[in-house]
């Protein structure tokens, strides 16, 4: 059995998705599924628009796997061309103004929609499309998103 | 934070991307990797059971209840990783030179955390461990520093 792991020089190319075998599986995983073509087809489709919270789920696939190494790199452009069209979509649901409820629910959706701009941040930062430089952190929406 | 306030815990949008058709084709993708020999395939393994750490919860996975699919995969990718990490062990262990290898020390300790994280999902018992990416996945969902901004339109 092969380790070429032992020839790479940095830690941080020992993840997952770095060798080149794991790399073309995940070239697979994307070709295989049509991913990117349907989510954009998904995101553009004006007879079903995607919900605020749809929106809000594909920003948490899309911030996890619009990874460097993992997302296809010829399809950067579309990667951030769907965050924009995402962060479009979830700004309309926060906006919406909700009549007739509790106190108690205005107050939650407030933390939720606070959270979502945090998410949308989040997501900016992972596919390059923000400048800003300070650290990144999981957006405490996600909780105990690893283990 | 309010409770069950992720953006997966929405269940209209759970079901959503649940049945859209690439999410389906993506985790069958996985399953049937998850499913092949992890000796003549561990890096392939090991690229499917980062995508079950990454996705496989209530919410973005389908059937992760009902019929407990999760439960399945989760100590299916397991089981295979832990063959994986033994596969590795083995061989550090017949080669000093390796063994003393800074970059494969911190490639099993990253498969042993792996494992670990896939561990606390299917465990009924509290795993008691840091809510945080496995050594080698770098600024994978964390800390880093943006890049310049590359749009052009």
């Amino acid at each position: 059995m092969s380790t070429p792991e032992e020839k790479q020089p940095k830690p941080k190319t020992l993840a997952p998705w770095v060798h080149p075998k794991a790399k073309n599986w995940f070239a697979d995983l994307f070709e295989q599924s049509g991913l990117v073509m349907q989510l954009q087809d998904a995101v553009d489709n004006p007879e079903q628009p995607v919900s605020p919270e749809e929106a809000r789920i594909l920003m948490m696939v899309i911030a996890t796997l619009g990874h460097d190494g993992i997302w296809p790199s010829e399809r950067r452009k579309d990667l951030q061309k769907l965050v924009m069209k995402l962060g479009r979509l979830v700004k309309q649901g926060v906006s919406e103004s909700q009549s007739a409820i509790s106190m108690g629910e205005h107050k939650r959706r407030q933390v939720v929609a606070e959270e979502v701009k945090r998410e949308l941040e989040f997501l900016r930062r992972m596919v390059g499309v923000s400048n800003r430089v300070s650290d990144l952190h999981l957006p405490k929406s996600w909780g105990q998103f690893w283990t | 934070m309010v409770e069950n306030a992720s953006p997966w815990d929405d269940q209209n949008a759970a079901d959503w991307l649940c049945t859209f058709e690439a999410w389906k084709l993506m985790v069958g993708f996985v399953r049937r990797t998850l499913e092949r020999d992890p000796r003549s395939c561990p890096h392939e393994i090991r690229a499917a059971a980062s995508f079950v750490i990454m996705f496989c919860r209530e919410g973005t996975w389908p059937n992760f209840v009902d019929p407990i699919e999760g439960a399945m995969i989760l100590d299916l990718a397991r089981r295979q990783l832990s063959v994986v990490r033994q596969m590795y062990a083995l061989e550090g262990r017949s080669n000093k030179k390796l063994m003393a290898n800074r970059n494969f020390k911190m490639l099993l300790k990253s498969l042993e955390e792996e494992i670990r994280i896939l561990d606390s999902r299917v465990s009924d018992e509290d795993v008691t461990m840091a809510n945080q990416p496995p050594v080698t996945w770098g600024e994978f969902l964390g800390k880093r520093t943006a890049r310049r901004n590359e749009l052009d339109n």
